[in-house]
């Protein structure tokens, strides 16, 4: 009764979000690689130390929640054409393009002891969101006829930032099933754009084909203005890139409800930034900003009114004039995400889990599902395969490999890579995608998981006759670890 | 073996990755078409008859305490004419010369009053016989001279009129020498005999410290003149004479050529006055060469008057008050039904007719007002009223092949009791027909509101529909250079089909709403 319910909670929210979200489903299941602390701070990668360098791992995003260019056209004969009609059946009533870009400028993990993991790392970070109305592609697509007597909603809004993230974080093992671990983040934005309010309805009247028009407007950006100012000088104001201060934490915790079983939960990046460099202003008073289009006036043209049109061209102007300038500091949230995980080892080294993801940002709150599974070949590869269900996309099968050639780490790992690696060409995959993510790279690692290596020195004492459960003299953790289990009990499940 | 096989796994995922082929031709978009459908409203109006009445009538435009809207024109002829038969002449030099007694005269230390002369002066004013004459302006001249010359003689003459009375009562008294002007404004020139005045001159020897000798034959010669007299007033008997103002129009924008080419109309309710207001003490007849009413294609209808031309006006009593003759016109239905575009109207004024004497007064102002108000109440029935305009229509930026189809769309909820056919006509630039819009059933847009048997709104007339337009008559309209709007408007009738009187409201509104639908064939290639 409990899984029906949870399964109930899981489907209803992804029915509500509508499967959209900045999620990296695959890389949760790879505990071999140090950035799936990213996801949640109380996960302890395989590794005792791991090292990034600048530039040695990227990683990518783009998530549409409605269309993919397939979508956006046909062929015809040996050409390609444009093709409104398919594309406007595509859209949803809002249409988010997400693109993200990481870059690794710096990356420590490393394994204190057996029950304190900490990293320090610093990664630049681009996130950039359109939000495309689909009542105003229609408007182009197909006209306003298709809404006469309805509002449409015509306004788009973007979200974008830059920023360099300085975050220092731990994991800490309370007791043998319970792992808390945090992360505070010290954030340097570069530069914004944020949407804090933008409205454009447009309505035609269904009797008298009357257009009212209403808007409002809020955006706000900071570092952008003085880029499109042709005298300015970037670099003798570079400095001022970094006055804007943010701060943010992640938390998050494993639990193992049994031996096998682990769920997790984090909140990541709840925070914010304050800007205060370069702010610039465009608003658009929603008081002021409506006007109803009826069409000439005959009484006053009957009256013998001649300035009325033109009058009526300067008021639309000054109606709906954008109002622009220098704004003072404001904050915005970073977008807050959530993971949920639950794995459950199979047998040795193959792991099967499940990843729920939900971010909220501004007024959007998506989310996504990731099934998948996670192979270590020995300590030196490691796989990874995944399904998930992301941006309205329901064939995404992702893969992760890390090849671990320890000090070295190659690693790629992606949510919608399987679908990447076996179509016959690029063209087809770019084509029908909607949601891409890939991280990859390399890292430098030493010291394989503890547990690993217990269990190859158990498979090396059983064949030497030894009892491998002995504690350790040099290993007091090992002893503890293993002070609630028997051998027989150890034995028996391995 | 096993590093063997990941290294084998990762070569293969990279030779995958590499192995794809990028074709960049499915990504340029080499055309795009649309057919978007646009609503568009075109015109709209809440439109009350006021409106709808030509806009040169905006101040005529009257509404009675029911609401009910008529039109009122008011118009006054202002003649001046009576008031300028009467002028005052000017009066020449009159020599009036008095003798200086010859001898010699010792020093004296007082004037001496010395020889005097009277003579009868008549204004030359006819036919009029004023007695009594307010001065507004004019002006005594003088001149006196001492004939032969004697410089060392000290005279003055004094100028008294008897008639010319003053402000303070005193008759006209002056002492002059040498030349000089007297101003007679204020002065009142009273007489017992009319248009005629005493002048009497005295010959005034000054003090002199030394003797002089006079010669026998010195005369002092004084010249009199009259100049620039005009009246505040006149009294007396001003003649049998006539004044002929020049005629007059009023022009009536409501009827416009609207109601040309066969358009009945039926004013219930008229209102019709004619009213001649005398400053005039005078007996008065006006006589009206031309009273009638004008349509612009020339034909005329004469205006009936109770009492009929000549009017005898009634004269006030007294200087400074007015005296109505009201004058009532017969055949005002006709007349206004007429629907016409101008009143005209040639008056002339005779005063004194066949009398020979009399008691007539009148100031400078005093005129003869005669004062026209019209009512005509929207109120009544009126068929095959015709209102046309035409626009300049140039759709020559625009790609017909764009356009698909397209249907205009009309919503009127008309509580005017008017229904109205409406056509758009497409003309060339020389105005030669090319094609109607609407077929004959659709140009019914107009429906006229039902009325009860006052004439009352009883319920609105509603129009909501679409009238395609099929690609021909697009086409006709790309064409087009002008188009023609030309409505015909009838009152509405009753139940029967019968036309009835019906009321034009202040509050009755005709809303209107036109729209267009298109649909737009937009393609282009990259």
């Amino acid at each position: 009764m409990k899984n029906r319910t949870l399964l109930f909670l899981v489907m209803a929210c992804l029915a509500w979000s509508r499967l959209s979200a900045q999620s990296e489903g695959t890389l949760t299941l790879m505990n071999s690689l140090p950035q799936v602390v990213n996801n949640n701070p109380a996960f302890i990668p395989k590794y005792k130390i791991s090292i990034g360098l600048p530039g040695s791992s990227i990683m990518g995003y783009y998530a549409n929640n409605a269309f993919s260019y397939n979508d956006m056209i046909r062929h015809v004969n040996d050409s390609v054409k444009a093709d409104l009609s398919k594309l406007s059946g595509a859209l949803k009533p809002k249409n988010y393009i997400t693109q993200v870009v990481q870059v690794d400028l710096f990356r420590l993990g490393l394994r204190i002891n057996s029950k304190l993991y900490v990293t320090l790392n610093s990664t630049a970070k681009a996130y950039s969101r359109e939000m495309v109305p689909k009542d105003l592609v229609q408007v182009f697509v197909n006209g306003n006829t298709t809404s006469i007597g309805k509002t449409e909603t015509l306004s788009p809004k973007a979200e974008s930032f830059s920023l360099i993230e300085t975050a220092v974080g731990g994991a800490y093992q309370i007791n043998n099933k319970l792992t808390l671990g945090t992360r505070i983040k010290f954030i340097n934005g570069l530069t914004n754009v944020t949407t804090e309010s933008s409205t454009l309805n447009l309505t035609t009247d269904k009797s008298t084909y009357a257009l009212t028009a209403s808007a409002g407007m809020d955006v706000r950006t900071s570092g952008i203005y003085n880029l499109t100012q042709s005298n300015y000088d970037l670099g003798s104001n570079i400095g001022k890139y970094f006055s804007n201060f943010g701060l943010a934490i992640d938390i998050g915790a494993t639990y193992k409800i049994f031996d096998r079983l682990t769920v997790g939960a984090s909140l990541i990046d709840l925070g914010s930034i304050h800007w205060k460099n370069n702010t610039y202003g465009y608003t658009l008073d929603p008081a002021k900003a409506t006007y109803t289009f009826q069409g000439v006036d005959l009484g006053r043209v009957l009256n013998g009114d001649n300035s009325y049109l033109s009058s009526l061209g300067d008021s639309l102007q000054n109606k709906f004039k954008v109002k622009e300038g220098s704004i003072g500091s404001y904050n915005t949230p970073l977008p807050g995400k959530m993971y949920l995980t639950g794995m459950y080892e199979i047998k040795k080294n193959f792991t099967v889990g499940g990843v729920f993801y939900a971010e909220k940002f501004r007024d959007r709150l998506s989310a996504s599902l990731t099934i998948g599974v996670n192979k270590h070949f020995g300590k030196v590869f490691s796989a990874a395969g995944s399904y998930s269900m992301v941006s309205n996309t329901y064939n995404n099968f992702g893969l992760g490999m890390s090849l671990n050639l320890s000090p070295i780490q190659l690693y790629i790992v992606g949510d919608n890579l399987l679908n990447a690696s076996v179509v016959k060409d690029v063209n087809s995959f770019v084509s029908q995608t909607k949601f891409f993510n890939v991280r990859l790279g390399l890292n430098f690692v030493i010291g394989f998981d503890k547990k690993t290596q217990k269990e190859k020195k158990e498979k090396n004492a059983q064949s030497q006759g030894v009892d491998p459960y002995q504690p350790d003299e040099v290993d007091t953790v090992k002893r503890k670890k293993y002070d609630n289990y028997s051998p027989d009990k150890v034995k028996k499940k391995y | 073996m096993i590093m063997k096989s990941i290294v084998g796994i990762w070569l293969a995922f990279a030779f995958i990755i590499f192995a794809c082929t990028f074709n960049d031709r499915d990504f340029q978009i080499k055309g795009v078409k649309a057919n978007p459908t646009l609503a568009l409203p075109l015109a709209f109006g809440d439109l009350s008859i006021s409106d709808i009445l030509k806009k040169g009538d905006a101040a005529q435009i009257k509404v009675k305490p029911d609401g009910l809207v008529y039109l009122a024109y008011d118009q006054a002829l202002l003649s001046r004419d009576i008031r300028n038969l009467i002028d005052i002449p000017n009066i020449g030099s009159t020599i009036v010369q008095l003798l200086v007694p010859p001898g010699t005269y010792p020093a004296n230390g007082n004037d001496i009053i010395s020889t005097s002369s009277s003579k009868t002066v008549d204004m030359g004013i006819s036919p009029e016989k004023l007695n009594e004459i307010g001065f507004k302006s004019g002006e005594l001249t003088y001149n006196a001279v001492l004939s032969p010359a004697n410089a060392n003689f000290k005279y003055a003459v004094q100028i008294a009129i008897p008639e010319f009375i003053s402000g303070n009562g005193s008759s006209f008294f002056q002492e002059v020498s040498g030349a000089g002007s007297i101003p007679l404004s204020d002065y009142i020139f009273k007489g017992a005999t009319a248009n005629r005045f005493t002048l009497q001159l005295t010959l005034i020897i000054k003090q002199s410290t030394t003797p002089v000798t006079i010669p026998v034959g010195t005369y002092l010669n004084t010249s009199i003149s009259l100049a620039g007299m005009d009246f505040n007033y006149v009294e007396g008997f001003f003649g049998d004479q006539i004044a002929n103002p020049p005629p007059q129009t009023i022009d009536i924008g409501a009827f416009g050529t609207s109601f040309a080419n066969g358009a009945t109309v039926s004013f219930a309710q008229p209102v019709f006055n004619l009213n001649v207001v005398s400053d005039y003490g005078v007996p008065l007849t006006v006589a009206f060469s031309k009273l009638e009413a004008r349509k612009q294609d020339g034909t005329s209808l004469k205006i009936q008057t109770n009492p009929a031309s000549p009017i005898s006006i009634i004269a006030p009593t007294t200087l400074g008050t007015s005296a109505t003759t009201p004058v009532v016109v017969t055949n005002v239905s006709q007349v206004v039904n007429f629907a016409p575009n101008q009143f005209y109207y040639q008056v002339s004024g005779h005063i004194n007719a066949g009398k020979v004497s009399g008691a007539n007064f009148m100031a400078d102002t005093s005129q003869m007002r005669v004062k026209l108000h019209i009512e005509i109440p929207m109120y009544g029935q009126a068929s095959n009223i015709v209102l046309a305009d035409t626009m300049d229509i140039d759709l020559g930026d625009i790609d017909q092949t764009t356009i698909d189809s397209a249907a205009l769309k009309v919503s009127v909820t008309n509580q005017l009791p008017l229904d109205a056919t409406i056509q758009f006509i497409l003309a060339d630039s020389k105005y030669h027909f090319i094609d109607s819009l609407l077929t004959a059933s659709q140009s019914r847009i107009v429906v006229g509101s039902t009325v009860d048997s006052n004439g009352d709104l009883q319920s609105p007339g509603v129009v909501d529909t679409s009238y395609p337009l099929v690609n021909s008559q697009i086409s006709k309209i790309f064409k087009a250079k002008k188009i023609i709007v030309r409505s015909k408007l009838n009152t509405s009738k009753n139940s029967s089909g019968s036309p009835v009187d019906v009321k034009f409201k202040s509050q009755y509104k005709i809303k209107l709403n036109l729209g267009l639908r298109v649909t737009f064939k937009l393609s282009d290639n990259f």
